[in-house]
């Protein structure tokens, strides 16, 4: 074929892929020597697949293996969405080409069976294709919702029978939208303080000759390790996966920290594992810096009903949502939570299908003893409101 | 409606290949699909519905096809979303769009260093690139450029000969060096 700068461009983009022979490449090569607007052309997309390849590739979730394999076990089929393409006929004969006959029969089938068969989701509902319902999803609420954000009803000890509608005490009080730069910092800061706490006990530990396994030391050692652990895994949940924070040279060190906990929180307590500990996190203390260098990306609307990933943080890492919020009301014995005046600027909110959740950061009320009153009605009738000390971190659960 | 739920249990050497697939096309997956919706919440539900889909048919497709299929099944999930909530992923965009506006930070310990910015900015210069190629040629370069994908393989995926794969990838390359000409260093 005569070389042309057309015809040498265009081969020019299959050399890029190592898709010409060599001898062509060697004719390309030479057109591109002795052609100025060629070569320049190489260069340029040459240069242009390297900026490509310095894009951010996103990770899936850490729990993207156990929930398919929740589906799986749970007996999902194959979301029907799969078969809404029609499958052009080359496809399919490739697939017999390649042994893969079934396969393309199976999607020609149900293609069919997919035509015949009545739609029952309305189009813009997206989500109802779903063959399950135990999956969540944006849609769903999420458990915490289901399970602690509904008022509770019943007898306490003292007799006192909560009959107070919180949401007609709260009426007035319109707290923020609990968005997810707000979720990231809160997060930041709770990995912070459990770093911090784990390198020290591992650090004193480390010194210590003999380790009691079940000492109140190692026991600290471990949950602030866990805690750290787990806090960083949404971290980079939220850089990897939602591009909301940007952890900048630390998300190396983080996910270093992550990989090698794992093993150790496995291990038995020992000096020498305590040892292992306090080596590991030394070595990447610059973590402690997180809160700083962490750069929150982006805010979502205060008047938006719920921040998506906020409600999907919370269906997905339950255990994370406890360590960092107090979820009002949750108390069986009460009918709902006044924050002090005071603090209610600590208060936030977010919506689900079961209504919204209150909450309130966990890192404020230790730091400020933020002080709840609770509201009772006793059995004549009449409102009481008390006091109670908010520096508790498990009272409200 | 639910599929039929195939019962089939895979032997060990398929179910390693599949682990091996998870572990290798998961990821890859996610990103193509994010870059097809716009939404990375979405994108990593449709990369789980397509390995469960291959999961499902373990039995018909040969591992050698594993990753096409993938693609091919991932592709037709974001279509039939695109399809079926264009209204709702408009929302999302402007949502996404608000917040690529600059960050104003509430707390006083947040801060943004300036290399953050500028790294920020030219990756998204490059993805705003890529989401104003034509979708056809935007597909073909997504699967190749992107994806590091054969031409065979993104001729089975996108369901088109391996020659219109080698020409739509080239009109794309030369549509993207112009669109990304700022931040190409030559």
């Amino acid at each position: 074929m005569r070389m042309n700068c057309r015809i040498c461009q265009f081969e020019l983009s299959q050399c890029l892929d190592g898709r010409l022979p060599s001898g062509r490449r060697t004719l390309v090569m030479q057109h591109a020597a002795g052609c100025a607007g060629c070569a320049s052309f190489w260069s340029e997309l040459q240069a242009a697949q390297q900026l490509v390849l310095r894009l951010r590739q996103p990770h899936v979730s850490g729990e993207f293996r156990e929930r398919l394999f929740e589906r799986i076990r749970a007996g999902e089929g194959t979301p029907e969405a799969v078969f809404h393409e029609p499958v052009p006929m080359a496809t399919k004969i490739r697939y017999v080409l390649s042994g893969a006959a079934a396969a393309a029969a199976v999607l020609v089938a149900a293609s069919l069976w997919q035509k015949d068969a009545p739609r029952s989701a309305p189009p813009g509902r997206p989500t109802e294709s779903r063959p399950t319902e135990s999956r969540p999803t944006e849609s769903q609420p999420t458990d915490i919702a289901k399970t602690d954000a509904a008022p509770h009803r019943g007898h306490d000890g003292n007799g006192l029978v909560p009959r107070v509608d919180p949401n007609a005490a709260l009426a007035g009080f319109a707290p923020s939208q609990l968005t997810t730069d707000l979720w990231a910092r809160e997060t930041a800061r709770q990995f912070k303080g459990n770093f911090d706490n784990a390198r020290r006990f591992a650090g004193s530990l480390a010194a210590a000759p003999v380790v009691q396994p079940d000492s109140p030391a190692v026991r600290v050692l471990h949950e602030n390790a866990l805690g750290a652990k787990r806090l960083g895994a949404v971290l980079l949940e939220l850089q990897d996966n939602y591009q909301r924070v940007d952890l900048g040279n630390l998300h190396h060190d983080l996910r270093f920290l992550i990989d090698q906990l794992d093993p150790l929180l496995l291990q038995e307590r020992s000096p020498d594992a305590a040892r292992r500990m306090a080596t590991l996190l030394d070595g990447v203390r610059n973590l402690a810096n997180l809160p700083d260098e962490m750069a929150v990306i982006g805010r979502a609307s205060d008047n938006d009903a719920a921040d998506p990933v906020v409600v999907r943080l919370c269906s997905t890492r339950p255990e994370v949502f406890k360590m960092l919020f107090m979820q009002l009301p949750a108390d069986p014995d009460a009918t709902g939570f006044l924050p002090d005046p005071r603090q209610r600027s600590n208060v936030f909110t977010f919506g689900t299908e079961c209504g919204q959740v209150w909450v309130v950061r966990r890192s404020v009320a230790a730091q400020h003893e933020l002080r709840l009153q609770v509201m009772f009605q006793s059995q004549d009738g009449q409102i009481r409101i008390q006091a109670a000390a908010g520096n508790d971190r498990d009272k409200p659960n | 409606m639910p599929s039929p739920v195939a019962q089939y249990e895979p032997d060990p050497v398929t179910m390693v290949a599949f682990h091996r697939a998870l572990a290798e096309h998961a990821d890859g997956l996610k990103a193509y699909a994010a870059r097809l919706l716009g939404d990375p919440i979405a994108a990593e539900d449709v990369s789980q519905d397509s390995f469960l889909a291959l999961f499902r048919h373990l039995n018909q497709v040969p591992a050698a096809a594993y990753r096409p299929w993938l693609y091919r099944v991932a592709r037709n999930l974001c279509l039939d979303q695109l399809r079926r909530r264009k209204f709702k992923l408009s929302l999302f965009r402007d949502l996404q769009k608000d917040e690529d506006q600059p960050f104003v930070p509430a707390d006083a310990d947040a801060f943004r260093p300036d290399q953050l910015i500028e790294a920020r900015e030219a990756n998204a210069a490059i993805e705003e690139a890529i989401q104003l190629l034509p979708a056809k040629f935007r597909d073909a370069f997504l699967l190749c450029e992107v994806e590091g994908m054969s031409y065979e393989d993104a001729a089975a995926v996108l369901g088109c000969p391996v020659k219109t794969v080698s020409t739509r990838l080239f009109r794309a390359r030369q549509r993207f060096k112009s669109l990304v000409s700022r931040q190409i260093k030559v």
